[in-house]
């Protein structure tokens, strides 16, 4: 026996998803099945198997080591899920140049979706990792030294990957070998106590397993169905030891179950557990010595009844809209033969888990409804999946079929409330007006026809001057989008569109454009003015329209703020009266020490159900809008401002839809006027009696020596008084007699100096400072220069 | 680029000059008092910055003339365009009497470590000082003392006859 024998033990992801509740709980019965023999590498020595699923098309794939070389030869399973067969793929094959003799494992160490490689050679002495940087449909192997397992004591390993304590990581467990090594048979566990995205291997004496002879190969699966994981050792005996977890998931104690134990196939093997026919039980493959094949065992326990959970439809509402929860039904339906154990339900949106629910249990033939909540975020198309024991709680006779999938498309609703737009905030001395005329409601204004309305307006003061003057129209239900198209005329002149507001239900029936247009208009003060609508496209109605003065008369000391807009709200479809508010922010900062009054007016096309409400801070009134076809209500708020954060907010309580448009805050500020009189207000400047500016004020003669004088520094002296002055200067120095003695005013001693400077005139000194020749001072020296300015 | 260079070092020194001016004006542009000895006269000196940087303002009187004034404030800061009201208050000696020609003085000043400038109004004052109270109120006193003594001279001598 030469110790290229290699034991080899493996998990695979493949396994691992399959773990729970797989087999039969009699365990398992172990018969030859040749069809699935690898092919032979040739030789007489030991090949270690390992099956996983490297091209992610649902089968197991395989990589087995060639004992000759340090290569692990890849194979593609080119049959299928339930009949594998293998073909060379040497691009999988891993390749290292280490010695020889590989026995790989197969796990996902780094939570990233395909499998990683862990991998033991002759004489290394330790496990090593190999990363895969490709991904799940093509790995590609990379040398990563951070997962390498610390030194094993023993010249050859064979590691097997299992989560032995549930906590979500691969733990491991190294079966030792060695010829000659007193090691050898034994297996040592190591636990991860790194994460799922990096392991760290720390030795855990609790989960070895006993010597089993020679040349320890482990294995793990579940084989009894009990939710733990059963481990199979092959020996160089050539026999397969099974080992029954009698623990639990967490904690596992391997007890010998020779029941279990598989056959004699010569000697020195090396199995791997996978399901290879679909069936929902452990198959085997055994390396074995001598023939340079691995050779496939089915598990031929009877399995049972099983229940088969497949959902069978998925119920959107009719409309399911943006922001609203909404409610969506599946069907869960149990097509297999046995009855189903509580399990849970998932739905996905887009691939993303948004609601869980558990379904207590399905008999055999029997269907469940399932309800879920789901609460899109925007509009769109959205693939809904309804996966049925999303967690794998049940084992199934077809573990393939727990998914449905429909694309729904999600709406945004107009009828959740929005923002009025702030068009104005100002202040005057005047007022506010607003009227609807003799507006009233037109169901149906068809292309080329008119609408009129008549405005009498009688409350702007005379002498006024009109600030502002804004018409509305104010219409619905247009047959033509994106809106109505209309001229519209004010007293005569055709006017131009200032602002357009438009908005709609967005799903269902009755889905038309609704809106609110503005103006700016000519309104030289009161009087009597007819506006005009004339259709020019397609049908549509109109509530009215509106017309807003503002006006100066320097009077009362007013400020204002002018919201208008056009919203759609209706509590209905799932909206909450919350939802279906229009805000109507009044910013700006209010000094409540100045505040008059205060009044409100709302504007409300279609506001005449009566079951809504309007808040205003503190304000809150009910029932506030019950006119017929458009609401116009005008509230005292003076007591309800507050000094930022003003806030007013229209709400339908579910009766039906309204439209708010309008909200016009009129602040009435504390303000005396001043009398009417025909007095002319005086002002004047004075300049003082006698006043002079001198520039600079600070001169800096620079660095001189006794005997040496400055070059000459230019003093401007302003006259900025009421009268000519004389002036004189006045030296005075902490330096000695430096500036009384040395400074030269226009080339005189300073004290000699004079000007005449007339008022508004200014005139020139310069200064030069002349060191005397005896002065004796070093350093800084510091003085003053006063120019006296007295009258002349 | 040496045009650009001097012409922004022309500008920084233009604008360190127009930032530096130091100045001062007064209104009235005279002051007359007019105070008998023992009693006060106040008027009011209006004193403006007419600079374009804080400074400190001091007011005062010619040297021999500052006991007879009180000045309030005479030392105070201004900022550009500020201005203060200043009460000088005169309260001759008892010993003045006549016309009186000296000065007040309002000077500004920036303090620096340089050689600094500074200017200054000189007003012209005029004060008037008269004792005729005091000598009113002497004679009052002499004549209520003479009266004092006849009244008791004249009661003792009744008291003798009786």
């Amino acid at each position: 026996m030469n110790n290229i024998n290699k034991n080899l033990m493996k998990l695979s992801v493949f396994s691992l998803m399959l773990l729970v509740g797989t087999a039969s709980a009699a365990g398992p019965v172990w018969t030859a099945n040749p069809g699935w023999d690898t092919p032979s590498i040739g030789g007489n020595e030991l090949v270690s198997p390992t099956l996983a699923d490297l091209d992610n098309d649902g089968d197991l794939d395989l990589l087995m080591s060639d004992p000759y070389s340090s290569v692990c030869l890849g194979y593609e399973n080119t049959g299928n899920a339930a009949s594998p067969t293998w073909n060379r793929k040497s691009e999988w094959d891993v390749v290292t140049g280490l010695s020889y003799s590989p026995t790989p494992t197969l796990g996902d160490l780094d939570g990233d979706g395909d499998y990683d490689l862990m991998l033991s050679y002759w004489n290394l002495y330790k496990i090593i990792a190999y990363e895969n940087t490709g991904n799940a449909a093509s790995p590609t192997w990379t040398r990563n030294t951070a997962w390498d397992t610390p030194d094993l004591g023993s010249m050859e390993s064979n590691p097997a990957l299992a989560d032995l304590d549930d906590d979500g990581d691969l733990d491991l467990l190294i079966g030792l070998d060695g010829w000659g090594d007193p090691l050898s048979g034994f297996s040592y566990a190591y636990e991860n106590t790194g994460s799922t995205s990096s392991p760290t291997w720390t030795r855990k004496s609790e989960w070895d397993v006993p010597d089993v002879g020679e040349y320890a190969t482990p294995t793990f699966a579940d084989l009894d169905g009990d939710g733990d994981y059963d481990l199979l050792i092959g020996e160089s005996s050539g026999i397969c030891y099974a080992y029954e977890n009698t623990g639990s998931a967490s904690s596992p104690t391997w007890t010998a179950n020779p029941s279990w134990d598989v056959p004699d196939v010569g000697q020195y093997v090396d199995p791997v557990l996978a399901d290879l026919d679909n069936d929902g039980d452990y198959d085997l493959l055994i390396g074995e010595q001598g023939t340079g094949v691995s050779l496939g065992y089915k598990n031929t326990a009877p399995t049972g009844a099983k229940p088969d959970l497949i959902p069978t439809a998925i119920t959107p509402p009719s409309s399911i809209i943006a922001n609203i929860p909404s409610t969506i039904g599946a069907a869960i339906n149990n097509s297999g033969t046995g009855d189903a154990a509580a399990f849970d339900v998932t739905l996905s949106a887009n691939g993303t888990v948004v609601d869980t629910q558990t379904v207590s249990g399905i008999t055999s033939g029997s269907s469940a409804a399932v309800s879920f909540s789901w609460t899109p975020a925007a509009a769109g198309d959205y693939s809904l999946t309804v996966t049925a024991d999303s967690g794998d709680a049940i084992i199934e006779s077809d573990e393939t079929n727990n998914e449905l999938s429909q694309v729904v498309t999600v709406v945004s609703t107009g009828y959740m409330g929005g923002t009025l737009t702030s068009y104005a905030h100002d202040v005057v001395r005047g007022d506010l007006l607003y009227s609807t005329g003799n507006s009233i409601y037109r169901s149906s204004l068809p292309s080329g026809e008119t609408y009129t309305v008549e405005f009498n307006i009688t409350d702007i003061p005379a002498g006024a001057a009109v600030k502002t003057a804004r018409l509305y129209s104010y219409w619905c239900y247009s047959s033509e989008e994106p809106g109505a198209s209309m001229d519209v005329t004010f007293d005569s002149t055709l006017q131009t569109t200032d602002a357009s507001y438009t908005d709609r239900k967005g799903y269902g029936s009755y889905d038309k454009p609704y809106g609110t247009y503005a103006y700016n208009v000519d309104l030289a003060g009161n009087g009597e003015y007819t506006a005009t609508i004339t259709n020019t496209g397609n049908t549509f109605s109109i509530y009215a329209m509106g017309l807003l003065v503002v006006y100066e008369d320097g009077g009362n000391e007013v400020e204002y703020w002018i919201d208008e807009g056009a919203d759609l709200i209706y509590s209905k479809d799932g909206i909450t009266p919350a939802q279906a508010t229009t805000d109507a922010p009044f910013d700006g900062t209010v000094t409540l020490g100045d505040v008059g009054s205060a009044r409100l007016i709302t504007v409300v096309p279609s506001g005449d159900k009566g079951n809504n409400t309007l808040l205003f801070n503190t304000y809150t009134e009910s029932g506030i809008w019950n006119t017929p076809n458009i609401a116009v209500e005008e509230r005292d708020v003076s007591s309800d401002i507050i000094s930022t954060g003003n806030l007013a907010q229209l709400r339908d309580d579910n009766a039906d839809y309204m439209m708010p448009s309008g909200a016009f805050l009129v602040m009435q500020r504390f303000y005396v006027p001043p009398p009417v009189s025909s007095g002319v207000s005086l002002g004047a400047t004075i300049l003082p009696a006698i006043s002079i500016d001198v520039t600079p004020g600070t001169v800096d003669f620079g660095t001189l020596a006794p005997g040496q004088a400055s070059s000459e520094q230019t003093l401007s002296i302003s006259n900025t008084g009421g009268c000519n002055v004389s002036v004189t200067a006045d030296a005075t120095d902490t330096a000695g007699d430096l500036y009384a003695r040395g400074l030269m005013l226009d080339s005189g001693i300073w004290s000699s100096y004079s000007a005449a400077v007339e008022k508004s005139a200014a005139v020139d000194a310069g200064a030069v400072l002349d060191v005397p020749d005896d002065y004796a001072g070093v350093g800084p020296k510091e003085g003053t220069l006063v120019f006296w300015a007295q009258k002349s | 680029m040496l045009k650009k260079i001097l012409l922004c070092i022309i500008f920084y020194l233009i604008l360190l000059q127009t930032v530096s001016a130091i100045g001062v004006g007064v209104s009235p542009g005279n002051l007359n008092f007019s105070a008998q000895v023992g009693s006060s006269d106040s008027k009011s000196l209006f004193v403006i910055n007419t600079g374009t940087e804080d400074s400190t303002y001091k007011v005062y009187v010619d040297k021999e003339y500052a006991d007879w004034f009180d000045i309030a404030p005479d030392n105070f800061t201004l900022s550009a365009n500020e201005h203060k009201e200043v009460i000088l208050e005169l309260k001759p000696p008892l010993s003045a009497k006549g016309e009186f020609d000296f000065k007040a003085y309002a000077v500004s000043s920036s303090s620096s470590s340089d050689f600094s400038v500074g200017s200054g109004i000189k007003i012209p004052v005029h004060a008037s000082v008269s004792n005729s109270g005091i000598m009113a109120g002497t004679l009052l006193v002499l004549i209520a003392g003479a009266g004092g003594v006849y009244y008791i001279r004249k009661n003792k001598k009744r008291e003798t006859i009786g």
